[in-house]
This record gives structure tokens, C-alpha cells and sequence, in this order.
């Protein structure tokens, strides 16, 4: 299978407590996956335990991650081949590096730096939307706002030029409108670079305006895998039922003619 | 009946640090606002229009700069008006139980004894369908949701005539927004409590509000009755507006896997 990311059999455990119960995931380059569920129903373990990132005392039993076929390790792809958006981009950051620094940092793992570098963050920064890029590289993490850390994610993300993006609940710390943009971002890079994505969150909102693939979780287990419009259409899970029944409850009214 | 008035409120704040150059932010600038008895009002507006700013200005948290706020109400005022903050867990004292944060207004605000307290604030646990159990727990042993609850709880305990929730509901997944919500708007059946609802999202205006008024630029920029055809006219509340997700799926194919890169 060219251009996918594979997750096969990812099972968590703390202690004798399984968190995750044997997870399948594909990822596809050019395509929005969504994986959604209520709080505390192993979402966000998913994604970390995909890049072996995962909590002290959560370890994981032998999942098996396929990068286009070919068995692949957690530690070759992280920060490479998949990058990694968190819903709070303040702790993401190291505060007492500038944003140029991490930016350096990151295309040091391509072997790039000088005027090259600094050409291709400039353009980086263009591309996700920062058009006062000298002012962002300049700042540290405390002096920007949420969704701008969410956008220098991204770029990060582009620099590393990673094929595949796990973004956990991106949108949840940012406003409206800061949401609608960062997911406009999302779907052109989508479209322009073929990037593959998964996308966690509890919105059933944000699922109907970009996802294509959806995964429903629930006490750790995948309870259902549909395309979009299968499950908003005729949901099979309780758990779908649940989260639809509430996103149409908040939004039917608004769309009523 | 206008229950508190607000006329030509100016507010600001100092930014910048110590060794760095002082900047003058002004948040409010002429706002006016009446807010009714009974009414269940929605203020809309995106990150940093001075939301919260207008609620601590309101709850006497803080004191304006320019203009006047006007309760019309009977005293005391924090007997009439009570508030429900962000971030739950903050809100509450870490050190004592759950059951004591709640006693607290009625500690402070009315005359009844221990037990009677005690007998309220069961009485509260059930209505924002927490346990009985939860009025021994500290702050720390409760999930997100169930400390909102806790904070709703706290702010309905000396029954007063309005609430402030503010953006008490942005942290909750969905599932519970809603449930929340249904919550609120019971309590304002069976007792006729008032809302102050501020958020930066739309649909839980338009699920639990009457009115809706949008702050941009320091002031309000529309003042509507809530209706499932309103239509905001000021280009800032527009943005809002437009930038609700939508309900179902547009009907565009699923993107096809590019074989090609």
C-alpha cells in the first residue's frame, strides 16, 4: 500500500488496566481521518502511543506500524515522517527558545541551515498564514497567541516536511473563528501537499466540515469506521448516536432555513 | 424591567512588562447594556473583545475606569447576582470539600445553620445530578464536567436572581455542554433565574438564549431577540456567525487517496 500509515494492533496498558484494546488505524496521504469519542475514551493515548510518546506507566504492547507496507519503528518517525499538533501549543514549546530556534532545530534533522534554511522558514511561515514572519521567530511562545502556536505547529510539522500530521484536538483552546481558519489551513495543506491526517477531537462539528475517514472510540476500543457521510447518515455504534444526537441538538436550530 | 444598567462603561489595562515599554489596552469603550429579570441573554464575542472584562466589571471584581454600572435590584447584591468562572478547578478551594465550596454563599449570605446547609447543598448535588457521596470529595477527585456542576451548584445555592456563566461551558466536550444546558434551563423554569451566558460560540446561544448581544470594538455591536433565522448585520459578529461548524457533511465525494504524491 503506497502513501499510508498503518497502525495495527495498538494496545495500551497501565498497570493491569488496558486503555487502549488492540486499535487499527490507516492513515492515507491526501485525506482526513478522524478519530472521535467522549472524554476519557483513549484518544488522545491513541495518537501518542502511535509515536511511542506515551505517559510514565502506560506501556504499550507491540503495535505494529506499516509506513507504505514496510514495518516501520516509532522512533523513525516521529518528528520526521509524522508530526504532532497538541491541543495546548504553549507547553509544546520550549520557553526560553525563541521560535526561530525550534525552527532551526527542526530542519537540522534534514541537514539544512544557513540562507536556505532561513529562505525555506520564511516561505513556511507564509504558507501557514504568519505574515509577520520576523516578529514570530523573534518571539517566544508566551508572547503569541493560541492560534498562532497552533499555525507555527504546522509550519514546524511542514518543515520537518512530514507526510503524515496527528492533531490532537487542535481547535479546542482557540475561538470560532480562530478554529475556522485553522481549519481552512488544514484542508488546503490537505489538498496542496498531499498530507495525510488524523484528526482527534470531540466535535462532531469540526468532523462534518473536514473529515473524510472517521474512527469512533469508546472505552478504548474502536466502536465503528465509516466514511463521513455513512456515519452521520446511519450511524451503527451507541457512541456515534450519542455524539451526533448532541452536535444536532446545538445545531439544527441554526440551520433550520 | 431593567435589573442592571449599564451606561457608557470605559475600561483598560496596562500591558507590557517591567523593563519593557508600557502599553495602554483599552478594552471597553461606551458600552451601554440593560440586562432584564428573568432574561437569559448571550454575549458573543472572539478572543480578546472583553468578555471577561464586562463580567468582572459586572460582579464589582473589578472598578471601571469611566461610566456606570446601576443595579436596580433589591441588596445585597451578591444575594441577587452570582457567578460561574472558567476554569472550574480554579475556582475552587483545593484544600476543602466540594460540599464546603458550596455551603459557602449561604455561609456568607444567609442565616441558616449547619445542618440546614448541609440539607441545601444535597439538595443542589442532586439537582446538577451529582452524587451524594461527591459532598465529601476535594476539588482535584472530580472530572471537568463534574466540577462545573459543582461551581453551577455553588452559584445556585442562595438562589439569586441572575448568573454569570462565563464561558463556563468552553471546556466541556458536547455531549455535556448539552446536558449542561438542559440543566440550566430547567433551573430557570422551576425557579425563573436570569442568564448572563458569554461565550464566543454561537450555537449554545441560540440552544438555551432569548437575547443575544455581540461585543467587538469595546461596545455592542447588535442587540437581537434569538431566533432560528437571526441574521447579524455588523462585519465582527458575521464572523462569528459564519464561522459555526456545520451540521452535517457537505456534499462533496470523500477526498480519493492520491496514488501519487
Amino acid at each position: 500500500m503506497k502513501h499510508t500509515l498503518v497502525i495495527r494492533d495498538l494496545t495500551l496498558k497501565h498497570r493491569q488496566r488496558t486503555l487502549v484494546d488492540r486499535a487499527e488505524l490507516t492513515l492515507r496521504a491526501g485525506q482526513v481521518h478522524a478519530l472521535v469519542g467522549a472524554s476519557g475514551s483513549g484518544k488522545s493515548l491513541t495518537s501518542l502511543g502511535i509515536l511511542d510518546l506515551l505517559p510514565p506507566g502506560v506501556h504499550s504492547s507491540g503495535a505494529t506500524l506499516l509506513l507504505d507496507g514496510q514495518v516501520v519503528d516509532a522512533a523513525q518517525l516521529r518528528g520526521r515522517e509524522v508530526a504532532l499538533v497538541l491541543q495546548n501549543p504553549r507547553s509544546a514549546f520550549n520557553p526560553v527558545r525563541s521560535l526561530r530556534q525550534h525552527a532551526l532545530e527542526t530542519l537540522q534533522t534534514r541537514d539544512l541551515q544557513g540562507a536556505e534554511a532561513e529562505q525555506l522558514i520564511q516561505s513556511t511561515l507564509q504558507e501557514v498564514g504568519l505574515h509577520d514572519a520576523q516578529r514570530v521567530l523573534d518571539s517566544f511562545a508566551f508572547q503569541l497567541s493560541g492560534g498562532m502556536l497552533q499555525r507555527m505547529m504546522i509550519a514546524l510539522a511542514l518543515l520537518a516536511d512530514s507526510r503524515f500530521l496527528l492533531a490532537d484536538e487542535p481547535t479546542s483552546d482557540l475561538d470560532v473563528v480562530a478554529q475556522a481558519r485553522f481549519l481552512d489551513l488544514l484542508e488546503r495543506l490537505v489538498a496542496q501537499r498531499n498530507l495525510g491526517v488524523l484528526l482527534i477531537t470531540h466535535d462532531m462539528g469540526v468532523v462534518a466540515r473536514c473529515a473524510d475517514q472517521v474512527s469512533v472510540m469508546a472505552h478504548g476500543r474502536i466502536v465503528e469506521q465509516a466514511d463521513v457521510h455513512r456515519l452521520f447518515n446511519s450511524p451503527q455504534s451507541q457512541e456515534a448516536r450519542t455524539l451526533l444526537a448532541a452536535h444536532h441538538s446545538l445545531t439544527m436550530e441554526s440551520c433550520a432555513p | 424591567m431593567s435589573f442592571i444598567q449599564v451606561r457608557d462603561l470605559e475600561h483598560g489595562y496596562s500591558a507590557g512588562g517591567l523593563f519593557s515599554k508600557r502599553h495602554r489596552v483599552q478594552v471597553l469603550s461606551g458600552l451601554n447594556l440593560d440586562l432584564h429579570e428573568g432574561q437569559s441573554l448571550g454575549l458573543l464575542g472572539g478572543s480578546g473583545s472583553g468578555k471577561s472584562t464586562l463580567a468582572r466589571l459586572l460582579m464589582g471584581l473589578e472598578s471601571a475606569d469611566q461610566g456606570s454600572i446601576v443595579f436596580k435590584g433589591q441588596p445585597p447584591f451578591l444575594q441577587r447576582v452570582q457567578m460561574v468562572f472558567q476554569d472550574a478547578l480554579s475556582a475552587f478551594n483545593p484544600q476543602r470539600s466540594i460540599g464546603w465550596s458550596i455551603a459557602e454563599p449561604l455561609r456568607h449570605l444567609s442565616d441558616m445553620d449547619a445542618s440546614a446547609c448541609r440539607a441545601r447543598v444535597e439538595q443542589l448535588l442532586q439537582q446538577v445530578q451529582l452524587e451524594a457521596r461527591d459532598i465529601d470529595k476535594l476539588p482535584a477527585q472530580l472530572s471537568g464536567g463534574q466540577l462545573q456542576r459543582a461551581g453551577i451548584a455553588r452559584a445556585m445555592a442562595i438562589g439569586p436572581q441572575l448568573i454569570i456563566l462565563d464561558e463556563a461551558l468552553s471546556n466541556l466536550d458536547r455531549v455535556l455542554q448539552v446536558q449542561i444546558l438542559d440543566l440550566l434551563a430547567q433551573v430557570r423554569r422551576e425557579s425563573g433565574t436570569g442568564f448572563l451566558l458569554i461565550t464566543h460560540d454561537l450555537s449554545l446561544v441560540q440552544r438555551f438564549c432569548q437575547r443575544v448581544v455581540v461585543l467587538a470594538d469595546g461596545k455592542l455591536v447588535e442587540d437581537l431577540p434569538v431566533t432560528a433565522q437571526m441574521r447579524f448585520t455588523h462585519p465582527a459578529a458575521r464572523t462569528l456567525q459564519e464561522a459555526v461548524l456545520p451540521a452535517m457533511p457537505r456534499a462533496r465525494s470523500v477526498r480519493e487517496p492520491q496514488l501519487q504524491a
